[in-house]
């Protein structure tokens, strides 16, 4: 009995000390080194051009050591909310827009230097600004633009004998017109799913409609451009897509128009049904406008000031002109410094969402409960696609249970 | 002198179990605990205050419309997918009980290997085979002059498309177990009723189906058990949707806990899953106890 105690004490003892040895030695910086880890999601063309630029900036200040690391994108939200709670947050991290007024305030992210400011003040496009903003202080640094552009299949459109649209109401008429048509759709927009509430946001602010009122206290989009929006969208919204990707009806040439982002330039051009297809500027209607949504890099507020001015640093020579301009070709990001809008306008498919900056704009407000307030949007515009509610309904329902959110 | 070392073994015994129960009460008891205190609470993660709501999570739950869906579709899923799974499960299984051995095996791994793929690579096949425009089941339904059905998107049916999504994935595991019973129940009973002429029906209902009373009583608590806590396929194939049409309670779970970061919430639901599940056992075992059928 006193040997197995023994034993059992030992073995603790030797297990405690290996845990502390590891820690101290973990913890113990070199004199002079700044050591910042960074954290994004997973995207491995991405990844690998991230590290090629850690390890850029690591030559430039040779002081500085850079610890990248990522993970799937579903697992970020869960490993950045547990992180920020056990404080072991990396110091330059990637998140989602709508995160943001939640991470600031609850006091976890630093914000931008006056330098680092001001560069962002005077070289980002207005969404830009407009996205790393809150509290009139700036928080991150634009990692990306999830900017979806109309991508159009202009041989669907020759093969009926028609025009590609240039107004929401032009592509709905054409829907109407060739509904009898089965296996071919005019236009494929997101029937469900995360990027439904930001496509009808487009389509919404094209009316003139709004998404909350603008003291962010009601909503107010079931006016009656709301409606005439959601009655758009749902006839533009094939239900058949729901639970598949309806961007697959578009590479298989069924579908004449689709909101894409730069990203998913390969799967169209490695398709071997669709012809031609090009990216073009938003239908108009009451405007001209394109709901947007970033990821940004922001910094860890809980470091050493050397850390975070560092950070900052390194969150800007990311996003500087050069690198993005190279992101923007080999990774198809969306530009949205001004002078990469002017630099990438020879390239006719990058040019589409370049061009489409001047109307784009942030469809997300700056409220801690963005996701839930937008889920309950969703499932009641998820309800009128699959004809289970009628557009009125969805916007009647949405509005209170979204004012029970708000308020 | 031999009540001495008794006593001596009894108490290693114990002083080896600490261990394993201080792992136990760190892994299972602690959080079950924690887990009931946070749902007493107003918690948010991220958010420094955690106010003391005593049961108001609890009522704020069974007053929310959205939840009472998940919950009713929950309770569809679980008692269409039972259903199912026990009919089809034991006719597969009588089925290959009458088969030779290597024409049994052959079929007892075909039906296996749906287990031991991924759900999600499995759920992501499903989507594409259902896709109303190019999946294979509209296009051989289209072969027999119907459809296309909007599997995944039509509120009405796409609970029972998720079922068979299931039934696919599950089956091959009850079928097994159900084998195992069958092949359990001695030959000789068999032979002594078919000597006084019972038929087939009569052996089916006065010997097998009473025998295989364990496999079923098992196979009954495990699916129920699995059916109510039913996720990954959810959330590959409809994501809860359209609209709320297919969301269930662990889907529930999931989103108010881990994308609206309301945990204190999230757990006064598990809490009360967790409850019902419990009840639903109990009840399963008093049955199953008081009809002894042999």
């Amino acid at each position: 009995m006193r040997r197995f105690i023994l034993i059992t004490l030992v073995v603790f003892m030797c297990f405690g000390t290996g845990c502390f040895y590891a820690l101290a030695r973990g913890g113990k910086e070199e004199e002079g080194v700044v050591k910042i880890t960074f954290l994004s999601h997973t995207y491995e063309p991405w990844n690998n051009k991230l590290q090629e630029q850690a390890n850029a900036f690591m030559e430039l200040n040779p002081n500085v050591e850079i610890e990248y690391s990522y993970v799937m994108h579903a697992d970020l939200y869960s490993k950045l909310i547990s992180s920020l709670e056990a404080e072991t947050a990396a110091n330059v991290i990637g998140v989602f827009g709508p995160w943001m007024p939640k991470l600031v305030n609850g006091g976890f992210l630093a914000e931008a230097p006056s330098d680092v400011a001001q560069d962002i003040k005077n070289n980002y496009a207005d969404f830009g600004i407009d996205a790393v903003t809150y509290n009139n202080k700036i928080y991150g640094h634009i990692q990306h633009v999830g900017m979806v552009a109309p991508v159009v299949n202009p041989d669907l459109f020759e093969d009926l004998g028609e025009e590609v649209p240039d107004t929401w109401s032009g592509f709905v008429k054409l829907a109407d017109k060739y509904s009898h048509i089965e296996d071919m759709v005019i236009t494929a927009l997101e029937p469900a799913g995360d990027s439904l509430v930001l496509q009808w946001a487009t389509v919404l602010s094209s009316f003139g409609g709004e998404m909350l009122t603008k003291d962010l206290k009601k909503a107010a989009f079931n006016s009656p451009e709301g409606l005439s929006a959601t009655r758009a969208y749902v006839k533009l919204a094939n239900p058949a897509f729901i639970g598949t990707d309806e961007v697959s009806a578009f590479i298989l040439g069924k579908a004449g128009l689709v909101l894409d982002g730069p990203w998913a330039r390969t799967f169209y051009e490695d398709s071997t049904v669709l012809k031609r297809f090009y990216t073009t500027i938003p239908p108009k209607e009451k405007f001209r406008r394109i709901a947007s949504y970033v990821w940004l890099w922001v910094v860890n507020a809980d470091a050493s000031d050397a850390q975070i001015r560092v950070s900052w640093d390194f969150a800007q020579f990311l996003s500087n002109d050069e690198n993005y301009l190279d992101m923007a070709k080999t990774i198809g990001f969306v530009p949205f410094r001004r002078s990469n809008i002017k630099d990438l306008s020879d390239d006719q498919w990058v040019k589409g969402f370049a061009d489409s900056t001047e109307y784009a704009f942030i469809y997300y407000e700056r409220i801690e409960n963005w996701e839930e307030v937008e889920t309950v949007l969703r499932r009641e515009l998820e309800r009128a696609i699959a004809e289970e509610i009628t557009p009125k309904e969805a916007l009647a329902n949405a509005e209170v249970n979204m004012n029970k959110l708000l308020k | 002198m031999l009540a001495i070392i008794r006593d001596r073994k009894r108490r290693f015994v114990y002083a080896g179990l600490i261990p394993i129960l201080l792992l136990f009460s760190l892994i299972y008891v602690y959080p079950i605990f924690s887990a009931f205190f946070v749902s007493l609470h107003d918690w948010e993660l991220l958010s420094k205050t955690h106010n003391f709501l005593a049961f108001k999570n609890y009522l704020k739950v069974f007053q929310d419309a959205v939840f009472k869906r998940s919950f009713y579709n929950t309770l569809y899923f679980t008692f269409v997918y039972l259903f199912f799974t026990l009919v089809i499960g034991l006719s597969l299984a009588l089925f290959l009980n009458s088969l030779v051995k290597p024409f049994q095996t052959i079929l007892e791994v075909i039906l296996f290997l749906p287990v031991v793929t991924i759900t999600v690579a499995g759920a992501l096949v499903w989507k594409w085979m259902y896709n109303p425009s190019f999946g294979v089941i509209n296009y051989l339904l289209g072969i027999l002059g119907m459809g296309p059905f909007k599997f995944l998107a039509s509120p009405k049916i796409v609970i029972p498309s998720i079922i068979i999504m299931a039934l696919w994935k599950w089956i091959g595991i009850n079928v097994i177990i159900f084998l195992a019973g069958l092949q359990s129940i001695p030959e000789e009973f068999y032979e002594a009723a078919r000597i006084d002429g019972a038929s087939a029906q009569f052996l089916f209902w006065r010997i097998t189906l009473p025998l295989l009373k364990p496999t079923l009583e098992y196979i009954f608590v495990t699916n129920i058990l699995a059916a109510m806590q039913v996720f990954t396929e959810i959330f590959m194939l409809t994501y809860g949707g359209p609209g709320i049409s297919s969301r269930v309670v662990a889907f529930h779970i999931y989103e108010t806990g881990f994308r609206f970061l309301k945990i204190g919430e999230a757990s006064a639901v598990a809490f009360i899953l967790f409850a019902f599940i419990l009840i639903v056992t109990a009840f399963q075992f008093r049955i199953f106890k008081r009809e002894e059928l042999y």
